[in-house]
């Protein structure tokens, strides 16, 4: 039934699956579960609204916004047009365009890598200033 | 040899460099923790770091042992001044956002704190 559903679908499907499975990660037990859901859904009203703007931060959003986009085939129509690019080459420069294309991936690559240790070290940093001031 | 009919092979080479300078960068850390080559100077988090707990002797210690040793690791891993300064800068530069929500940013570089007591 699923592969005869249009594509938008099929990924909007597979991203609430996805995300209702986050759910069982974070709850510690099923009741916790099952408030979760029904907060989720609306049938349990919170106890205290909280505004969009606490949790919304320039960092959050930058986060949703790429990660958004790149959760749709970008990077590989990215890939797929520096491909392009190269083969348009003349061919003594394809090997070399294609060494730097390659150089280029490893080196974002790496650097995703560099961002996720510093924001997973950021979370210990535990200042305690009172006794500063 | 390249058959008749096929694309030819896709170079190796980026694999191989790939995993090489992945396993450097995550070993990084841990070469940090025994030869201490970080030259960042500590960010002034005011509070004694966790020390290395003693192993534990009984059963019933083996749960506040590895409590302890995660509170160590995480106050003395491999290059975590270096990492915090760094993320301490992305975050301000970046977004505006600051790391701990005790302090106030002013105007003109003033910090006002938000600790009542």
């Amino acid at each position: 039934m699923l592969e005869k559903m249009p594509r938008p679908l099929r990924h909007a499907y597979a991203m609430l699956v996805v995300t209702m499975g986050w759910v069982l990660f974070r709850s510690n037990t099923f009741a916790g579960a099952a408030d979760f859901f029904a907060a989720l859904s609306g049938a349990h009203p919170a106890m205290q609204a909280q505004s969009w703007s606490r949790y919304a931060g320039g960092e959050v959003i930058w986060a949703l916004g790429v990660g958004t986009a790149f959760s749709l085939p970008l990077w590989s129509s990215l890939k797929a047009a520096g491909h392009r690019l190269v083969q348009a080459l003349p061919l003594p420069a394809r090997a070399l365009g294609l060494g730097l294309g390659q150089a280029v991936e490893i080196l974002l690559v790496l650097g995703l890598l560099l961002i996720s240790a510093i924001w997973l070290a950021g979370g210990t940093y535990n200042p305690f200033i009172y006794f500063g001031f | 040899m390249q058959l008749a009919g096929h694309p030819p092979p896709k170079p190796r080479w980026p694999d191989y460099v790939l995993i090489g300078l992945f396993f450097g960068v995550l070993s990084l850390p841990l070469l940090d923790g025994a030869f201490h080559f970080d030259p960042t100077k500590p960010q002034s988090e005011n509070r004694l770091l966790a020390n290395c707990p003693p192993p534990p002797v009984r059963l019933q210690d083996v749960k506040k042992y590895l409590a302890d040793w995660e509170a160590f690791f995480n106050d003395h891993f491999g290059f975590r001044n270096c990492l915090i300064l760094w993320h301490n800068k992305l975050k301000w530069y970046g977004f505006k956002e600051k790391s701990t929500p005790q302090v106030l940013v002013g105007s003109d570089g003033w910090l006002f704190s938000l600790v009542t007591g």
